[in-house]
């Protein structure tokens, strides 16, 4: 099995990841949901290919999603950038997944290392005022990534 | 007449150039830097940005680009809040204008087309791309591709936008590649996965920028076009173009004849900053320098970074590129050209890069300038530093960014200025921010050297070492008619009066300033700008740090342009940060910590309070009934920072 997609499916890891976190996602509304899948899949002809397209074939996609009273983590699908349900989504490079995983004591600190080292690709689905109206800028921020005001 | 000193210094730079038949008076280009946002919202250009072009014209650069205007009558060009239009004969009149007051000025007028792709549709919520790729940042729109006929579509409105421009006497386009606008959304590999003849090889994704170049030579055939590429969108790594892609592009740009290529660096979503402050001056030239090599006979222009002219001339004389492409420094002091030209490079107020300007705008803002606090104001007159009607003198208190400003504001005005500075020399806090500062201390620092030089060149009087009290003040009474405290803001200590070991804490102002030296094991109090600054330069220097931040995140009151810096800053250094947390107890070993998860022991030798800040306003009080006028601006109002001290001061010196 792939590490990448071993390191997805995980569940009780990402649980407990997020469950060091849940002040981060209280104020997120109901159903708001996050998704993360590995950047690079093989396809059917054995070449390597990257995930961030229009469509894919269907791949295997961890999701955390808001439910009434907190944030759980759930096996999902990918099927591409477009139509996809989550507000959120992160295109994890190779390794990055497990090093996220492996930093027992800040994982999410990890995650903004692994962005900012472009290892983590981010994409956004919803425009800022629903971002913000969905309750996701705290987490965004603490991601370290601009929420407002980027130029670079 | 007698040539003026800095020309022959720079003779390169002042050198007259040429673009398709147009002659130049030197080879400095005014960059379009984004949009202004001071702007109709409908796209229709207003008196304040006629009022700000007018002083752009006056530049005394040779060539002038006017800011991007896009041009199809949705608004799916449209990436700004107040972005101005040129969809429609009924907004030439105010071009005219615009490239009248550029050709008054002595320069060639180009007008940049705008079309933002992937990050326009500010008023129909959605945005146009070659595929439907969202996008990295949450600023924009969802996406939908573009059908072949909106390619067409596309083509043909900026050809047409291209003929208004010359119509309303511009000599020539611009079409901007830059930030990822429409153009680099075709011609990049991570936004462009089209099938078709549009998408795939570099050279189908040059296509449609191709097709453009045509469409837009055809209409004006006798005007120069110019084009912004990228040398390199610092998108590689999320699967954009690497450089040679980029340079493949240039060269298909240049196939197609056009007259200039200016050469730009970075993506609005690229994940490593191009323009920030943490990025050395001239660290990009090299792009340049290989565009100029692999085009030669085509113009380039190149600025990114590269704020000094010094440098500009330089690399204009070793053929690195044609002509210097410059916009924010321009922004910080329009005089910059003039000053340089007349051998005054040390009155310059130079761009510090701290990005309130553009960064400004994905707030639906208007630009500011930190070094600039007229820019956007040119149309009110309140702002114009004018004689003083009544002559003054006035004693400033403070020597920080908001008393000097007022300084050498009141100054300029004809008043008689003395500032009383309790250390030995100008700064204020700004001194010790620098001194700490992970970015460029030099962007700083040159704040106070601007200072330095304009007390001395304007006759303001420093007295050092001198601290006010009511006691000084009783010893100068009558001697001024007015008094603005610029004393700046403090921790507050008696904030901890609660605490238990209170005094084993240190003052973080003292930290910055060198006054205390910690030791190796530290806990920083507050993660705001004073606390995370001193937190980051002591761990770089070895120490072993902890934050304590009481709220929910840290950074709160630094500006949004620089928030994400801090907060990679932190995780790179490996600062442990412990937010929704409190200190409880300082004692001899460190400090305990409360917070939801309970209490935490932190091992400390020296515990730094980094907050809360506490404006210096004693002094009104007790000045109020000792002197005619009584003024304050900067920190001592409100603790903020260095844009609103300079805002502040200068708004107080132009009124006083």
């Amino acid at each position: 099995m792939d590490v990448a997609v071993a390191a997805l499916e995980d569940l009780a890891a990402w649980q407990r990841l997020i469950d060091g976190y849940q002040p981060l996602f209280e104020p997120l509304a109901a159903n708001a949901a996050v998704g993360l899948v590995p950047r690079y899949f093989t396809d059917a002809a054995g070449a390597r290919r990257n995930a961030a397209m229009p469509s894919t074939p269907a791949l295997p996609m961890l999701e955390w999603r808001r439910t009434a009273d907190r944030m759980i983590a759930l096996p999902a699908t990918y099927r591409g950038l477009v139509g996809l349900g989550v507000d959120l989504l992160f295109l994890a490079g190779d390794g990055a997944l497990e090093a996220v995983l492996a930093r027992a004591e800040h994982p999410l600190g990890e995650m903004k290392r692994q962005l900012r080292a472009a290892r983590v690709q981010f994409f956004v689905f919803r425009t800022q005022h629903e971002l913000r109206d969905l309750g996701y800028e705290d987490f965004v921020e603490a991601l370290g990534l601009p929420f407002l005001g980027a130029c670079r | 007449m007698t040539q003026r000193p800095g020309k022959a210094q720079l003779p390169h730079l002042f050198r007259p150039g040429r673009i398709g038949t147009f002659t130049t008076r030197n080879l400095i280009k005014y960059g379009a830097c984004c949009v202004s946002n001071y702007n109709g919202r409908d796209g229709t250009i207003t008196p304040r940005e006629l009022a700000r072009m007018r002083v752009i014209a006056n530049t005394g650069c040779g060539m002038i680009t006017n800011q991007g205007a896009y041009p199809d009558p949705r608004g799916e060009g449209k990436a700004y809040f107040r972005q101005v239009a040129i969809f429609d004969d009924r907004f030439l009149p105010e071009f005219e204008t615009i490239a009248r007051y550029i050709h008054d000025g002595g320069a060639i007028a180009i007008q940049q087309i705008l079309h933002a792709g992937r990050y326009g549709g500010i008023d129909l919520g959605y945005c146009i791309q070659p595929s439907v790729v969202p996008q990295t940042l949450p600023h924009f729109r969802p996406p939908r591709e573009m059908t072949k006929d909106d390619i067409r579509q596309c083509v043909r409105e900026h050809a047409e936008a291209a003929q208004r421009a010359v119509k309303a006497g511009f000599d020539g386009t611009e079409v901007t590649s830059f930030m990822g606008y429409l153009l680099a959304n075709f011609n990049s590999k991570f936004t462009n996965q089209r099938t078709d003849e549009y998408g795939g090889s570099t050279k189908n994704r040059g296509r449609f920028m191709r097709e453009l170049i045509d469409g837009m030579k055809q209409a004006t055939p006798d005007n120069p076009l110019i084009i912004r590429l990228n040398g390199a969108e610092l998108m590689d790594n999320w699967g954009g173009n690497d450089e040679d892609e980029c340079f493949e592009l240039m060269q298909q740009a240049v196939d197609c004849g056009v007259d200039m290529i200016s050469v730009t660096v970075g993506w609005q979503e690229a994940p490593e900053s191009s323009i920030g402050r943490d990025i050395p001056p001239g660290y990009w030239n090299y792009l340049a320098a290989r565009a100029k090599k692999s085009f030669p006979n085509t113009l380039i222009a190149f600025g990114n970074r590269l704020p000094e002219a010094g440098m500009a001339n330089d690399c204009i004389a070793k053929g690195e590129f044609d002509f210097w492409e410059v916009c924010r420094p321009l922004l910080a002091d329009p005089e910059m050209v003039h000053k340089v030209a007349e051998g005054r490079q040390d009155e310059i107020r130079r761009c510090i890069g701290s990005l309130n300007c553009l960064s400004r705008l994905f707030r639906d803002l208007p630009y500011t300038c930190t070094m600039n606090p007229a820019l956007g104001h040119e149309v009110e007159p309140e702002y114009a530093i004018t004689p003083a009607t009544v002559k003054k003198k006035i004693m400033v208190i403070g020597a920080g960014p908001a008393g000097m400003e007022c300084a050498i504001t009141a100054a300029k005005r004809g008043h008689a200025v003395t500032v009383f500075e309790k250390s030995d020399r100008i700064g204020g806090s700004l001194l010790g921010y620098a001194a700490h500062d992970l970015a460029r201390p030099d962007d700083l620092l040159s704040v106070i050297q601007h200072y330095e030089v304009m007390a001395r060149k304007l006759g303001v009087e420093l007295k050092f070492n001198t601290e006010a009290n009511a006691k000084f003040m009783r010893s100068m009474l009558h001697q001024f008619d007015a008094c603005v405290v610029a004393a700046g803001a403090r921790i507050d200590m008696a904030a901890y009066d609660r605490l238990e070991g209170r005094e084993r804490l240190v003052d973080a102002i003292d930290v910055a300033k060198g006054k205390v030296q910690p030791g190796k094991r530290v806990v920083v109090i507050g993660a705001g700008k004073v606390g995370l600054v001193v937190a980051e330069s002591l761990r770089k220097g070895g120490a072993e740090v902890t934050i304590v931040e009481e709220a929910k995140r840290i950074a709160g009151d630094v500006m949004p342009s620089f928030k994400w810096r801090h907060s990679a800053w932190v995780e790179e250094l490996e600062i442990r940060t412990l937010t929704l947390s409190r200190v409880t107890r300082v004692t001899a070993e460190g400090v305990h910590v409360a917070n939801g998860k309970g209490e935490t022991f932190v091992p400390a030798d020296t515990v730094i309070a980094a907050g809360p800040r506490k404006s210096n306003q004693e002094m009104f009080r007790e000045f109020e009934w000792m002197i005619d006028e009584l003024h304050g601006c900067g920190d001592a109002i409100m603790p903020r920072g260095l844009d609103a001290a300079i805002q502040e001061g200068y708004r107080l010196g132009v009124r006083i």
